[in-house]
């Protein structure tokens, strides 16, 4: 599972972490007890100071979403907090829209671009 | 200089397989088509040529770090400890050297940084890179030079010198290179993935693997090289000079010790005496000995009981030393044991 940053985007890199993080554990995706990676490797990965996303663990922890230990690190907290399914709808709708209306942009052909698409899940 | 004993069965050990491990040290060069074949990957171009220069990285910067290293370990270890200590000295600054080196090149982010970022949320843990119980051989090997160093020292003839001592402390501080090691490994794993693409995480996987394989088998190879020191240490101290009066031992020393009287001395009778000694390092002690009614005697030199599992233990040591630097400076060459663990826990 990925987490993306965009510097473009209107909010700040540690939100967008904390934003997508709560989005998978809310929907299930991450797993009550799943790891996340260290605040090091994750900062590495997106090129972010570690500060920033240690700020966007502080905030998952203190919503209840994840829980840290000292020797265990990083987990998915066991009961956290549920994101609803009207809300999981919203989003996919959004990106839904995102993906056709660059795709129309483009003039790609429909079919190679769901092909891509189908592909991309199925990895 | 004097040679002995100790110093020959260094120098014969050590010094030729030294030459040996320099010559196979510079003529280990990495092949990417090997790294490719072994560790089951499609050499698809931009990997090839990755790959192709994270090894070239590696090997320059494990044969600069060995000849740094040798040459460092040397010249300290000339200050104090003889002849076979700076081969002792050249050989730990090797093995620490490449350690270093396998160390500082580590894969390097290759794709120029995009607006849009992305990474995934796979844990990466050393222990997933590392080869299959690296961590007991580690503890089992830390505990052997501790262990052996601190019977060395109960048992070691009073008192010791400072050359001693150093040799001790040194193979006891050579354990340190395990949570150093650990830290190196952990960085090397925490390092940047440059790219999610599945094709590209198993090339990177393998990589950081190669890394972690190598620094793990160089930290053996330094504790290695701590238990030889120890052994050497032992060796030295358990070679021992005692001083009698009638069957009680007043004094032990080390045999290379300097007396002020002419050896050997057998005193009759003056009641008390006054013995002076030099210490191989250099020290000088007094010791006054009440004798009574009988003679002062000093034994000619005889050996402890660990002189014989010294230097057996330096023999095995140094022998491990050689295995485990050879195989950090192979560690490409050896597929990822766990290719597909990585990337499946989450």
């Amino acid at each position: 599972m990925n987490v993306v940053v965009d510097p473009s985007a209107g909010s700040p890199p540690y939100e967008q972490i904390r934003a997508q993080v709560a989005l998978m554990v809310g929907a299930g995706v991450l797993a009550p007890g799943a790891r996340l990676p260290t605040i090091q490797q994750l900062a590495n990965d997106l090129v972010l100071a570690p500060g920033t996303v240690a700020r966007a663990y502080k905030e998952l922890e203190r919503d209840g979403i994840v829980v840290s230990k000292r020797r265990k690190g990083t987990t998915v907290a066991e009961a956290p907090p549920k994101v609803a399914t009207r809300e999981i709808r919203e989003e996919l709708d959004a990106a839904v829209q995102r993906f056709a209306l660059a795709v129309r942009q483009l003039g790609a052909d429909h079919d190679d671009a769901l092909g891509k698409v189908r592909r991309l899940l199925d990895a | 200089m004097n040679i002995g004993v100790a110093e020959l069965i260094v120098l014969t050990t050590v010094l030729v397989p030294v030459a040996l491990v320099l010559f196979a040290l510079i003529g280990n060069r990495p092949r990417t088509a090997r790294f490719f074949a072994v560790n089951e990957l499609d050499p698809r171009p931009r990997d090839v040529e990755h790959v192709d220069a994270v090894l070239r990285l590696t090997r320059r910067s494990r044969v600069a770090g060995a000849v740094v290293g040798c040459v460092l370990g040397g010249v300290t270890a000339s200050a104090s400890l003889g002849i076979g200590g700076v081969v002792a000295g050249a050989g730990i600054g090797l093995l620490a050297g490449t350690m270093l080196g396998i160390t500082i090149a580590q894969p390097r982010a290759r794709a120029p940084l995009t607006t849009v970022r992305v990474a995934s949320l796979a844990v990466r843990d050393a222990s997933d890179y590392l080869p299959r119980r690296a961590h007991t051989y580690k503890l089992v090997s830390a505990v052997i030079v501790g262990g052996y160093a601190v019977i060395g020292m109960i048992t070691a003839a009073a008192p010791l010198n400072s050359t001693i001592i150093a040799i001790f402390a040194t193979g006891v501080a050579t354990i340190l290179s395990v949570p150093v090691g650990h830290v190196f490994q952990q960085r090397t794993v925490e390092l940047r993935r440059p790219d999610v693409d599945a094709e590209s995480v198993r090339v990177d996987d393998a990589l950081r693997a190669s890394a972690l394989r190598g620094i793990h088998h160089a930290t053996l190879g330094v504790l290695m090289c701590g238990l030889i020191l120890v052994g050497y240490g032992a060796i030295a101290t358990q070679s021992v000079t005692t001083v009698r009066v009638g069957s009680r031992v007043v004094l032990r020393v080390a045999s290379e010790t300097m007396f002020a009287v002419p050896e050997p001395f057998v005193v009759e009778h003056p009641r008390r005496y006054r013995i002076e000694w030099t210490e191989p390092g250099g020290a000088d002690h007094t010791k006054i000995v009440r004798t009574g009614d009988e003679p002062l005697t000093l034994d000619s030199p005889s050996v402890g009981p660990l002189l014989g599992v010294g230097f057996w233990v330096t023999v095995v040591a140094f022998l491990g030393a050689l295995v485990e630097w050879s195989r950090a400076a192979k560690a490409w060459r050896r597929p990822q044991t766990t290719p597909t663990g990585v990337e499946a826990r989450v």
